[in-house]
């Protein structure tokens, strides 16, 4: 009887708690549809993880060798961008370049979470992990967390993903704080919605690889991944391959990445003070990079004649599309008629791009 | 203290190697749209 109840008897109470956060997660996937697509894999993957005796895992479980051979390979993040690429229209940026720069600026909160972490006690490497959560781009923080810091993988992925469901909750506050009513209300005019020829959106990954590739050869197996994905979107030739991309690769991939995540979720590793600390700091990262931005804007405000509404950095984070419907319903809120949903678009998908390069930045420079 | 060191210094050439690509950038689009709509 003893054998058959092995899973019940043997548990520890951090194995419990463990399998409590997989239900928490499993809970906020379904019934508050934080993330569902990663926070219900990695819920469940906690809990068959977290069983004593769990087949799952260990030299010959199945979420092990996934693991190794997706998550240590640095190839399940690889393939989620390709799919990611396909999914997005550059239109709205090529359309305003000049959003680029809100993206840029939005990276700021990666470095000064890094020096915060780098306070609390953690190492350089353990610190980059920490503060590409701030990138608001989960694969990019599982790449640089599975470079630098594989046993701070689960909650480092937990965090990014959570705070990306947040962005409508923790973004307005820290705008608020930074800006007037008279700027949350000021309006940019009409987008420039020229149509962009194909011709353009073909040549715009291609270039955009090349360019990143030369300054920074280390970000090409993420800005390449990601490109390529654009490229098979927008060369308007291999549809079927597109679909593929954005549809069976990216959910093909994602299901497997998450309950693979789920499986480094083990107690002794996760139920910790810096799992605490991890999650805290993943929060300032977030508001860090909001501030980062809605301040740029404001300091080009000062230069600028047709003044931008400051609210429009806060999209500079790559979390798409949630943070520029954030901004839009705020900016809605303050005057009904103003639309700068396009301009937020196009910042939104900057930040994209720049939370790559950040990515590819801290891989080359933290040694 | 040399973990602070080092990530002032890392951020500094970050912020600005960031800026500097996604100048590039901007400029690349600029010309791609201005050949675009001639």
């Amino acid at each position: 009887m003893d054998s058959l109840l092995y899973g019940l008897l043997a548990m520890t109470w951090q194995q419990a708690v463990m399998v409590g956060v997989g239900l928490v997660l499993i809970y906020l996937a379904i019934a508050k549809e934080y993330e569902p697509v990663l926070l219900l894999p990695i819920g469940f993957g906690a809990i068959i993880s977290n069983i004593p005796g769990s087949s799952a895992v260990g030299p010959d479980g199945f979420l092990t060798i996934l693991y190794e051979a997706g998550i240590m390979t640095e190839l399940f993040p690889i393939l989620i961008f390709i799919g990611v690429g396909a999914m997005i229209d550059f239109e709205p940026l090529l359309q305003q370049p000049e959003m680029l720069f809100f993206g840029a600026a939005a990276q700021l909160g990666i470095f000064l979470t890094m020096a915060l972490a780098g306070l609390a006690g953690f190492t350089l490497k353990e610190t980059a992990s920490i503060g590409i959560i701030g990138a608001a781009d989960g694969p990019t923080s599982i790449y640089v967390a599975t470079k630098f810091a594989p046993h701070l993988l689960g909650p480092i992925t937990v965090a990014a993903y959570s705070y990306m469901a947040l962005v409508p909750i923790i973004q307005p506050p820290v705008i608020k704080a930074l800006t007037t009513p008279d700027e949350r209300r000021i309006r940019m005019g009409v987008a420039d919605t020229k149509r962009v020829s194909q011709t353009v959106k073909i040549l715009f990954p291609i270039i955009i690889t090349l360019i990143a590739g030369f300054i920074a050869p280390v970000s090409l197996a993420l800005i390449g991944s990601l490109m390529f994905g654009n490229l098979l979107r927008e060369a308007g030739v291999v549809d079927r391959l597109s679909k593929s991309a954005q549809n069976e690769l990216s959910n093909l991939v994602t299901l497997l990445l998450g309950i693979t995540i789920g499986s480094t979720m083990i107690a002794s590793e996760f139920l910790t003070p810096s799992t605490l600390l991890i999650i805290g700091m993943g929060l300032v990262a977030f508001v860090l990079d909001t501030a980062g931005g809605v301040i740029f804007a404001k300091i080009l405000n000062l230069f600028l004649k047709n003044k931008i509404n400051p609210m429009i950095g806060a999209c500079g984070i790559s979390a798409f599309p949630m943070s520029a419907r954030t901004v839009h319903k705020m900016a809605q809120e303050e005057d009904p008629g103003n639309f700068i949903l396009m301009q937020a678009v196009g910042a939104n998908v900057a930040g994209q791009i720049a939370s790559v390069i950040a990515g590819a930045l801290i891989l080359s420079l933290v040694k | 203290m040399d973990v602070l060191k080092e990530t002032l210094r890392i951020t500094g050439i970050s912020m600005a190697t960031i800026f500097a690509t996604i100048g590039v950038i901007y400029v690349v689009i600029k010309a791609l749209m201005a050949l675009d709509s001639k």
